[in-house]
């Protein structure tokens, strides 16, 4: 217990040292870079601008809108990806449909398809959460077809020695088999989501994190602009570390060490 | 007869080679028998009884149980295998009780039943337990109350001892042969250990592989199991040795 302590102190120690060491080049290309200050502001500015923002209460009304949408992109991805992942893990012949059909529309960025959204659906919330949604969607959707198609045989001979009949197969065995893989993949869904926030925010709102990035650079704040990219990697790092924390549990309990 | 082994062959492919598993196999056994199944490995001691369990079917021959040809795993005849295929996800009581839910019975009944076989395999104390916090011979422990708590009437056992300690392995040995004085129930228990077989079964059947066959049936009397040092056991071991030389 206190030796694993020690450990996270240790972490967190060298975490900290990474982002000061990050502050650190910053200012000293800030001082020796020749940029325009008004392009490129010190560090001690940024801090500034981000504490004034906080202070106002506008960052945690744009921090807020973006969570909603997406926490709602996210959630629709995750239940949609786990139930057409376990029903087509479960059925050879779709299986053998969805890969091909995966492939070719996996590769296409969320961000393309923004356009055609915003044509189908207008302006609003509904474009940044449909480009979440998407972002979040493949890897939902592909880590649980593979972890259904290569589910432990020793699992499934338990069902047969025992007669365990469908549907309790599917939710006594096969669910439960199957939940660490799906959770190690809403969890990297998690991720690649976020970084599809801003840029589904880029276009047609007039809130969110996104937003106050455009409209920080249509400014040319600069220091709005960072002082946002600070609060984006904050917020994707403590909802990473939350994501981590039940996936570890969820881990020990299956008995997977990593 | 209440288990007919009957010219049963088992013919494998292997990278586009047919493998002869078992040839012509032939036995009979009577209700309430404990069976040893020995040899070296790919003798084909364990298809055969993956063929009994129903979990494979022969390429010729056939195997009848009480008259009718065994085709598919039935909770009657349950199988401890070796290794470890205990769900993660579940606690030792839960696992235990995986097979009685396919059986009709109150949630107390199953708690029951379980903290009986729990207590039989020494793992009383481990019942809230998951698998991944408990050795390797508690697992196997678990995993044979488990057979035993669907109250099969037939047990398979696939060398269910292998992952245990000699001590460990000494104790729920005991408990075996306790439980098939009990209650009489047939078993047919593969191993690779002379001294295992003699111990536990009735009748030791030697195996000898490339084909896989029947070299020699042995039956055990109840003297032998009194001690290595009695003469109907060193008979017994002196005579499995020479089979082996002979046909190994």
């Amino acid at each position: 217990m206190k030796k694993t302590v020690i450990r996270v102190i240790n972490r967190f120690m060298y975490a900290l040292g990474a982002v000061f060491i990050l502050i650190a080049i910053w200012q000293l290309v800030v001082m020796f870079g020749g940029f325009n200050p008004a392009l490129l502001p010190p560090p001690v500015y940024v801090f500034q601008t981000l504490i004034d923002m906080t202070l106002t209460g506008e960052l945690f009304v744009h921090v807020r809108i973006s969570l909603y949408r997406f926490f709602v992109g996210y959630s629709l991805a995750v239940i949609a990806g786990l139930m057409a992942g376990l029903i087509v893990g479960q059925v050879s012949f779709l299986s053998k449909l969805v890969d091909p059909l995966t492939q070719l529309l996996r590769p296409i960025a969320p961000v393309a398809w923004m356009p055609f959204i915003v044509l189908l659906f207008g302006i609003g919330d509904m474009p940044a959460i449909m480009v979440i949604f998407i972002a979040a969607f493949y890897p939902v959707l592909l880590s649980t077809i593979s972890a259904s198609k290569k589910i432990d045989k020793s699992y499934l001979r338990v069902a047969k020695t025992f007669e365990i009949k469908q549907p309790q197969v599917f939710f006594k065995i096969i669910v439960p088999a199957i939940f660490p893989s799906i959770a190690n993949g809403m969890h990297l869904a998690l991720g690649t989501a976020w970084v599809f926030l801003v840029a589904g925010e880029m276009m047609g709102v007039r809130s969110g994190l996104g937003f106050l990035i455009m409209d920080a650079r249509n400014n040319m704040q600069s220091e709005v602009l960072l002082a946002t990219i600070c609060v984006i990697a904050l917020l994707g790092l403590i909802l990473d570390k939350i994501v981590t924390f039940f996936e570890v549990r969820i881990n020990r309990h299956w008995g997977i060490q990593k | 007869m209440y288990i007919e082994i009957d010219g049963v062959s088992k013919q494998f492919m292997h990278n586009k080679t047919p493998i002869l598993a078992l040839q012509n196999v032939n036995l009979n056994i009577e209700k309430g028998e404990f069976i040893c199944f020995l040899g070296p490995s790919g003798c084909g001691k364990t298809t055969l009884l993956n063929m009994l369990a129903g979990y494979d079917k022969p390429t010729s021959g056939e195997i009848r149980i009480e008259g009718a040809v065994v085709d598919t795993p039935s909770i009657k005849r349950a199988t401890v295998f070796q290794g470890y295929d205990l769900l993660p996800w579940r606690t030792a009581q839960k696992n235990v009780e995986i097979g009685l839910e396919s059986l009709d019975m109150s949630k107390e009944e199953r708690k029951t039943i379980a903290d009986k076989y729990l207590d039989m395999v020494g793992l009383t104390d481990f019942a809230n337990h998951f698998p991944s916090a408990m050795s390797g011979g508690m697992r196997q422990r678990v995993s044979i109350a488990r057979v035993l708590a669907v109250n099969p009437e037939v047990i398979y056992m696939d060398e269910p001892f292998s992952a245990l300690d000699l001590i460990s392995r000494l104790a729920i040995q005991k408990s075996i042969l306790g439980l098939w004085r009990e209650s009489k129930k047939t078993i047919i228990f593969v191993t690779h250990i002379i001294d295992e077989a003699i111990l536990l079964s009735n009748r030791i059947v030697i195996f000898s592989p490339y084909p896989g066959r029947i070299v020699h049936i042995i039956d055990v009397p109840p003297n032998a199991k009194k001690g290595d040092d009695m003469p109907e056991y060193i008979k017994i071991k002196d005579e499995i040795h020479r089979v082996c030389e002979i046909s190994i």
